[in-house]
């Protein structure tokens, strides 16, 4: 039961992650200097993907012992995805931990780095979209059982 | 670097906070250098032959994934000191150049042999 609890919140914090990560790559696209509200958005971005991901990590384990012999037995496609899935999510938090730092660093006149931080957003805000719908997808296919 | 991004980089760094603009350079450093490192790590294990086998890929222990993690993360932030260290050497002294250099490849040239050695199953 809770590992089920576990992974359906790790899949809502990937999802929101996914949505999350599209708002400060626009909002920092021209490299304008950080108002309080940026500063929530890139902040409260880089919380919830560390979330998603520290909890992805987490669950594993139990995911291992239950689930991932008897996902590769309804679907070798569907666990090879997974595997994949687990690559994608480590560019994902490593790319906006970096442009959080990045963008929080950054004096006023330096728009270029906020840019460059925009830039390292909009690309893991890519990559989280595949890694979402790659778990959704393959946590259709099996998942830890209901009680 | 040359021609107007440097021009722009230059007074960046020349009317902002020095220290401040280092460490966001190396943070993108680390945004950059950590992935790119993963993807290394994955194209070398695939050239070097993948599991395929569904039996042995549920049999592992997530060792290798935790390896990578490690790795990549390990030459990210090597990455980001380099930018820092090399965006410092440009604004102070220039005769710190030769070892820091030397520390820098010789910390990528470990992180390159141990990623060789226990980066793939």
């Amino acid at each position: 039961m809770l590992w089920r609890v576990l992974a359906t919140i790790h899949g809502h914090a990937g999802i929101l992650a996914a949505v999350a990560l599209l708002h400060p790559a626009i909002l920092l696209r021209r490299g304008q200097p950080l108002s309080r509200g940026m500063r929530w958005s890139v902040g409260l971005t880089a919380a919830m993907t560390s979330l998603a991901y520290v909890l992805g990590i987490a669950i594993y384990g139990a995911y291992r012992a239950s689930v991932k012999r008897a996902l590769f037995t309804a679907s070798f496609q569907a666990g090879v995805l997974f595997e994949t899935k687990e690559h994608l999510a480590y560019a994902v938090v490593t790319m906006t931990l970096g442009a959080t730092i990045a963008a929080f660093a950054a004096p006023v006149e330096a728009r270029g780095v906020r840019r460059a931080a925009a830039f390292l957003f909009a690309a893991a805000a890519v990559l989280c979209v595949m890694t979402a719908g790659l778990g959704t997808y393959v946590a259709a296919i099996r998942s830890f059982p209901e009680p | 670097m040359s021609g107007p991004r440097a021009t722009e980089a230059s007074r960046v760094m020349s009317t902002a906070e020095p220290a401040r603009v280092r460490l966001a350079l190396a943070a993108v450093g680390f945004g950059l250098g950590a992935p790119l490192a993963y993807v290394g790590q994955r194209v070398y294990e695939r050239a070097r032959g993948a599991i395929v086998s569904p039996f042995r890929i549920v049999r592992d222990l997530h060792t290798g994934y935790f390896y990578r993690v490690a790795i990549a993360t390990f030459i990210g932030v090597v990455v980001a000191v380099s930018v820092h260290a090399a965006l410092e050497v440009r604004r102070t002294d220039a005769r710190d150049v030769g070892g820091r250099a030397l520390a820098i490849v010789t910390l990528v040239v470990s992180a390159v042999v141990v990623s060789l050695s226990v980066g793939a199953p």
